[in-house]
């Protein structure tokens, strides 16, 4: 039989277009497509959970065979790790605890409600970035709300069932958010204070308040207007009568850019487009803006800047980011009740 | 009764499904160089084997459709690539009557490869994902020898579901 058959070639043809067309009917967005997938996932259920109590110990024995050198290397790690976490941890609690002070004091506060869910499966192939979780539409999840974890973003719904979802992942390519970030790498890099009042003042009495975030300068007896935002600030203060003088310099950086986050795919680290050449450094943490057209509400952690690539001409640089979340061990996330405006349907 | 339950689609329905539940609890966690194996795939280039392209084009087809709507990717995508990947594996009854097991594999790499290449270049027209390139370089022949692999499981598992009996004969050597 030739390969070039009539019978063939019209096996072909007939293949190559019923796929375009229900491509076509799915991509169009299709409610009988959605309810097919529903009443699939009900039917495949119980094969899945037949499944995973075969398939557990095998994979199991898998990685007990492939991954013990590495487990025991990333154990060492993880040990070291967690005592160098332990004093930032106590450091960022107060600063935390700080910040939502301010933003109560300020009525910024805002708080959206999450559901728990554990992460299932993963991608089948070996194209796309995805997870599945254990939570759907009956606990209130809708397309387009963000997940997190602990440690930070980890990606968008895309898919709802009643009883489980899908989730994109942030390094996947078809993933983009709005994202800012901070010009300050870390904690400021060099603070020296100079204390000149003779000794037995207590610089307290001499009424002076610097902080990172803004500058204030008070004399005794008169009030300062507060002072311009610069990335370095000095202030003196001389008390009448005393002879003394505090000199304070503080590195107050505090520069912000906003600009796109993309995931590449899983062999490229996620990054960041769209921000001024010059201002960002290495170690700047990136978080989501908010906004109407954001996927996510502001301020979630999406990682931080490990690689600046300059390119030349007006592309500006490309921010080459490590996220927060560890995308490869994922067991629990949650599901921040947040639809972005831009994802709820128009009435 | 007995006719009935004798025809290719229900034999094919649950052993589909149980390669593609397989495939989403059981080989998520397994990866060689990275790579996922793909068993739904490799099932469907295998059946190419022992039905020849027509037949194994249209099992590929109803799988891809049913690995479609339980992994939530665009309905068709996978529907094509596992058809092409069964029509390419089915070529090889053309080049032979009785083909060797190496011939067999060969051309389940073979069909494999192609299916799994088929993915990305649908992914490219239909969403924004863009080309894998580099990476599937070490994606093809990854999948292409794991199928090649399970071939050996799939064959006379795919021959079973589209109710072909097996060869008494030989062909003969001149």
């Amino acid at each position: 039989m030739p390969i070039y058959s009539v019978s063939r070639r019209r096996a072909i043809v007939l293949l190559v277009l019923s796929s375009i067309l229900l491509l076509t009917i799915d991509l169009r967005g299709n409610p009988l497509v959605d309810r097919a997938r529903s009443a699939f996932a009900t039917v495949l259920s119980p094969f899945e959970t037949a499944g995973r109590v075969v398939a557990t110990p095998i994979r199991n024995a898998w990685h007990g065979a492939t991954d013990y050198q590495q487990l025991e290397r990333e154990n060492q790690h993880l040990r070291d790790e967690i005592a160098r976490q332990k004093g930032d941890q106590l450091a960022a609690r107060a600063i935390v605890s700080e910040y939502q002070e301010l933003l109560t004091l300020n009525g910024l506060t805002a708080k959206y409600p999450t559901v728990s869910a554990r992460v299932v499966g993963e991608s089948p192939g070996n194209f796309r970035q995805t997870v599945e979780i254990d939570r759907g539409s009956n606990d209130g999840i809708l397309v387009g709300m963000a997940v997190v974890n602990y440690a930070g973003l980890v990606g968008k719904i895309t898919t709802v069932y009643d009883n489980r979802s899908v989730v994109l992942l942030a390094t996947d390519q078809e993933y983009a958010i709005e994202a800012k970030v901070s010009a300050a790498a870390g904690l400021p890099t060099s603070s020296s204070t100079a204390d000149t009042t003779p000794s037995g003042i207590p610089v307290g009495d001499l009424g002076t308040t610097t902080t990172a975030a803004s500058t204030t300068t008070t004399a005794p007896g008169s009030k300062a207007p507060s002072g311009a935002i610069t990335p370095q600030s000095t202030t003196t203060t001389t008390t009448p009568g005393v002879g003394g003088a505090t000199t304070t310099t503080l590195p107050l950086v505090v520069q912000r850019e906003t600009g796109g986050f993309e995931g590449r795919g899983v062999d490229k680290l996620p990054a960041m487009r769209f921000v001024a050449e010059g201002a960002i450094n290495v170690g700047a943490v990136v978080t989501t803006t908010g906004g109407s057209k954001s996927l996510a509400p502001p301020d979630i952690v999406i990682g931080e800047v490990i690689n600046i690539v300059r390119r030349p001409g007006s592309a500006g640089p490309l921010l080459e980011i490590k996220l927060a979340a560890d995308l490869a061990q994922l067991n629990f996330v949650q599901v921040v009740l947040y639809r972005p405006p831009s994802e709820v349907p128009a009435r | 009764m007995e006719a009935l339950l004798r025809r290719p689609i229900f034999r094919i329905v649950p052993v589909a499904l149980m390669l593609i539940a397989l495939q989403r609890v059981a080989m998520d966690g397994i990866h060689l160089w990275g790579v996922v194996p793909q068993i739904v795939l490799a099932f469907c280039a295998a059946s190419g084997v022992p039905g020849g392209a027509d037949r194994a084009a249209w099992l590929g087809f109803v799988v891809g459709l049913m690995f479609d709507l339980g992994t939530g990717s665009p309905l068709g995508q996978h529907a094509l690539a596992f058809g092409l990947a069964g029509y390419t594996a089915g070529l090889v009854n053309v080049v032979a009557v009785d083909p060797h097991w190496w011939l067999s594999m060969m051309f389940v790499a073979l069909g494999a490869a192609v299916g799994e290449f088929t993915i990305p270049v649908v992914q490219t027209f239909v969403s924004d994902g863009g080309w894998h390139g580099e990476r599937l370089s070490t994606i093809l022949p990854v999948v292409a020898i794991t199928s090649a692999a399970l071939s050996v499981i799939f064959i006379p598992l795919s021959r079973w579901c589209l109710a072909i009996r097996k060869k008494t004969w030989k062909a003969r050597v001149e």
